[in-house]
């Protein structure tokens, strides 16, 4: 039973500032001015501190006059995204914090990550850095860091993404030039395709595509769209349901359909469908989808 | 030390070393008034900014002054304020806080030798941070009590002191100090303090005004040593805080169960 | 003392010249300073030290787990390191536990470290936080108290009070400008007495600017070792004979009554002599090493530490006895008045008391042989850590 408690609000303000330092003042100098980052090498165990330390501390050895510039480029060892606020952060959220080990340097340090899709972001990729325009006096001096490359994020659904039932589809209208060049690549000239007086006389009583004139529509399904960019096919099986005459409308549908574990391939159901809703073919494949 | 600089010279450099986001909105004045060969009076007046030069000392809000070779090594940044202020080579006359603010007015004092000069950075920030205390069943109470106009002191069963501000346990005892005893409201001032210092107070950041008094009261019903810490009137001449005069306290008409509810002790005047 | 495995001594000091502003390196930075000459005063390395026992005051420099950002001026990479932090007493703290560290066996050789760069602070606001939020934050001026000049200006009167202040302030200043590490050296002499006495600004009362001790930056190191590896790496090793600590409650109501309540100070010498045989502090110790933040604190508490009751106190400065070359001397170094790196400060009291013992202390050695030293350290709400440290290894 606390009766008489009650809260109090206070505060505590207090004044304080820091001092960078000789040193600590030469490299933030040196991002604004000279636009270039600056370590220190301990010329014992031969590591380079980015940003620069007076001391070694594995070597405990005195090492503040061996400066060494680095590169401006680096590799994203590890990063976080940062979904919450205070005051102090130096961006909105959500932003990219990268843990960044420049070349030529042997320790990483924390800073900011821009033009990225934050759920394209991962390890690994090269960035380098964007100096500010304005003075700040801090790790600040460097804007932010961007990629050198942006085609690493153009790639597709990883094994641990993709999910039983997600699908993706592409639709193409079947035309005579479409057989024809397809007859000129493979050298199957047979008069069912490209003969309409012969083909009259045939079960389909006139020309129809080749089998895997329709069926090739999966190719940029799988490859492009679901799992995407970066998938390595491994075995497609298909059974030829109906004909595709010159002129129909084709769509290719792949679905997710069983996730094979030991191997992190995937099991994918295709379908193709003509205009009029009817399946012309149905099958099978199985696809190595990108590591990410 | 650098031969050829003057005192007029540096005084002089105050106008291009302003810091003009510093000053847009600062009125005040300065004065300067340095002794030996190369002394002189002088009055720096800043105006939103603008920087006006005068020669003597124009009733300015502030007097600093010293000789002509501290003044010199001063700026040079040779001379620590502090040091200099305590040996009584720097005097400082009149409002100091604008004197020491002064010290953000104006650029260091550069001499231009040729050399690449090196810059240290320094960062300064306040930190600010928000605090919720739970005052406790009783501490609270004798908050709570203070809105009554009542003092109240809860006792050390085994050894009888009476502690005011209570204190849950008697800290020498090591026993829970369970039952309340009202005191004062009067009391014998022991001992008091006139604070010149102005220091923040930590619980809003702002500068205490100064002087002010604080002062240690064994209020009527409490056992000595165990006193009350408060402030005295900060108008009270400051020769008739005599030690065992009798002081009241002046209640602060709001009331919220705070140190402030008293305003503060005043002498009890026969 | 109580019962302990092993002796234990100090072997080496660092520290870093002391003063109001280190621009020029950061915090690791100055730190590296202090241990890089330890290091060199005993000719170990690094990989010597098996631990690291770090401090400084809380909420001081407003940096967060400052051991672990110092890791890298500090040496403590892939060792033990420890953080302690009790206030004034801090310094003298870190000694006291890198002491037991060594005399329980749990490790050899331990490097105490104690550092303060006040001038990236707001130490006064710092300070006032220890008082309580709900009452005492209000009323506290940090650690500015004018309270002792006024009882001892009711006690001996205003001029003996007075000038017994004064001079102890000038004769610390004398002994600072033997020490180039110390921070103000100002070049008093005794003829400056009557103005500075009259004329220097008021803080708190009749507590002055020159009364009161400089806020300085700076670092200080001390390894301690175990007797067997003590003597292999220092020749006249500082001997820790015993060391006590003592607190007291926050509040401070109790030490301004009509009655004066015992000071931890007194509590402190009484229980530490006694167990030690002490008879005759002033006869027994060659040299004193007082946290003396104030020159009113001084005077007054060399009453507390030596356990007197009148005015031999008061005597011992009037008649210049704490002088260097006096029966006396206290703070060779020029004492807490001349520096004040406060996370160090107490630790700096051990520091120059081993030094005065090995015979390292360079211009402000004391020139009669130094064979028992005492060394306080001060804080919090007037708290105590007394220790005795002696050139000859204790007999138990």
């Amino acid at each position: 039973m606390y009766r008489n408690s009650f809260i109090v609000h206070g505060k505590l303000a207090l004044p304080y500032q820091y001092f960078a330092g000789r040193l600590g003042s030469k490299f933030i100098k040196t991002l604004e001015k000279e636009h270039k980052i600056i370590g220190t090498r301990c010329k014992k165990c031969n590591t380079v501190y980015v940003p620069p330390r007076s001391i070694c501390d594995r070597c405990f050895l005195d090492i503040k006059d061996n400066l060494e510039e680095v590169s401006k480029e680096g590799t994203v060892l590890s990063y976080t995204v940062v979904n919450s606020y205070e005051d102090h952060y130096p961006e909105r959220p959500p932003f990219i914090l990268g843990l960044i080990k420049l070349d030529k340097a042997d320790t990483p340090f924390v800073h900011i990550i821009k033009n990225v899709p934050i759920n394209k972001m991962k390890s690994n990729i090269r960035v380098r850095a964007i100096f500010s325009n304005t003075p700040t006096d801090t790790i600040l001096n460097i804007s932010h860091f961007e990629p050198v490359d942006y085609s690493v994020f153009e790639v597709g659904y990883t094994y641990e993404e993709l999910e039983i039932g997600m699908s993706a589809s592409f639709t193409k209208t079947i035309t005579e030039t479409d057989v024809y060049l397809f007859a000129g690549i493979s050298g199957d000239f047979n008069p069912m395709h490209v003969n309409e007086e012969y083909s009259k006389k045939g079960i389909f009583g006139k020309r129809v595509a080749h089998g895997v004139v329709p069926q090739s529509l999966i190719a940029p399904v799988l490859g492009t769209k679901l799992p995407g960019l970066g998938t390595v096919a491994i075995e497609i099986n298909t059974r030829f349901r109906r004909p595709t005459y010159f002129g129909d409308t084709i769509t290719a549908i792949a679905t997710v359909k069983e996730k094979i574990e030991e191997k992190k391939w995937v099991k994918m159901a295709l379908k193709f469908i003509n205009q009029k809703g009817e399946i012309i073919a149905d099958g099978e494949a199985i696809v190595m989808p990108p590591k990410g | 030390m650098d031969k050829n600089l003057t005192v007029k010279d540096i005084i002089l450099s105050f106008k291009n070393r302003a810091n003009e986001h510093i000053i847009k909105d600062v009125v005040c004045s300065l004065g300067y008034d340095i002794s030996g060969e190369m002394g002189g009076k002088w009055t720096v007046k800043i105006d939103k900014g603008k920087v006006i030069i005068e020669d003597g000392l124009n009733d300015p809000d502030v007097v600093i002054s010293m000789n002509d070779e501290d003044f010199i090594s001063f700026t040079l940044g040779k001379l620590d304020p502090v040091n200099a202020i305590s040996a009584g080579r720097l005097k400082i006359t009149g409002d100091a806080q604008i004197a020491q603010q002064s010290a953000k007015f104006f650029k260091k004092y550069q001499i231009d030798n040729g050399e690449e000069r090196e810059e240290l950075v320094r960062l300064r920030k306040i930190l600010s941070i928000p605090q919720r205390f739970s005052t406790g069943e009783v501490m609270g109470f004798f908050l709570n009590n203070l809105k009554k106009k009542k003092i109240m002191a809860n006792k050390c069963p085994k050894c009888g002191r009476m502690q005011c501000p209570p204190r849950e346990v008697c800290a020498i005892c090591k026993v829970e100090a369970s039952e309340w005893v009202e005191v004062g409201p009067e009391g014998r001032l022991t001992v008091a303090d006139i604070v010149f210092y102005a220091s923040p107070d930590p619980l809003t950041g702002e500068i205490r005004k100064t002087p002010y008094i604080t002062a240690y009261i064994l209020l009527d019903g409490c056992e000595d040593p165990d006193t009350f810490w408060h402030e005295i009137d900060p108008d009270t001449p400051h020769e008739k805080l005599k030690r065992g005069v009798r002081v009241r306290p002046v209640w602060n008409e709001k009331r919220t169960g705070a140190i402030t509810d008293i305003k503060y002790f005043e002498l009890v005047e026969d | 003392m109580r019962d302990r495995k092993r002796e234990v001594a100090i072997v080496g000091v660092g520290q870093t010249k002391y003063s109001s502003h280190r621009e020029d390196v950061n915090q690791p930075e100055m730190i590296s300073e202090a241990i890089f000459e330890a290091l060199e005063q005993t000719s170990l390395t690094m990989d010597d030290i098996d631990c690291i026992v770090h401090g400084n005051m809380e909420l001081f420099e407003m940096i967060y787990q400052p051991d672990l950002w110092h890791t890298i001026g500090t040496g403590a990479s892939g060792k033990e390191c420890l953080r302690l932090t009790t206030g004034g007493t801090t310094g003298a703290t870190l000694v006291c536990a890198a002491d037991a560290l060594v005399a329980s066996g749990m490790h050899d050789i331990v490097m105490a470290i104690g550092f303060e760069k006040l001038q990236e602070g707001h130490t006064t606001g710092g300070i006032t936080n220890m008082a309580d939020p709900l009452w005492g934050r209000k009323l506290q001026s940090g650690a500015l108290v004018g309270i002792t000049a006024t009882q001892m200006i009711e006690e001996f009167g205003e001029e003996r009070a007075k000038k017994a202040s004064i001079d102890y302030r000038i004769i610390m200043d004398m002994h600072a400008m033997k020490n180039p590490k110390a921070h103000r050296r100002l070049g008093l002499n005794f003829d400056m007495a009557e103005d500075l006495m009259n004329n220097s600004p008021q803080l708190v009362g009749e507590l002055r600017m020159i009364h009161m001790c400089s806020q300085s930056d700076g670092a200080c190191v001390v390894i301690l070792a175990s007797e067997d590896k003590a003597k292999e790496i220092c020749d006249r090793p500082a001997w820790i004979l015993d060391h006590v600590t003592v607190h007291r409650e926050e509040h401070m109501g109790t030490l301004f009554g009509f009655k004066k309540e015992k000071l931890t100070h007194r509590h402190a010498a009484e229980v530490l002599f006694k167990r030690n045989n002490i008879n005759d502090p002033v006869n027994e110790f060659d040299v004193f090493e007082m946290y003396d933040p104030s020159s009113w604190w001084g005077v007054d508490w060399l009453r507390e530490f030596l356990l007197f009751d009148g005015d031999e106190h008061l005597k011992l400065v009037e008649n210049r006895e704490i002088l260097i070359d006096g029966k006396f001397p206290v703070n060779p170094s020029g004492g807490v008045i001349a520096s004040n790196p406060i996370g160090a400060t107490a630790m700096v009291r051990f520091a120059e008391a081993a030094l005065q013992i090995m015979g390292k202390a360079g211009e402000h050695q004391v020139k009669k042989e130094v064979n028992k030293a005492l060394a306080s350290g001060f804080g919090g709400t007037f708290w105590t850590v007394l220790g005795i440290l002696t050139a000859d290894k204790p007999e138990r």
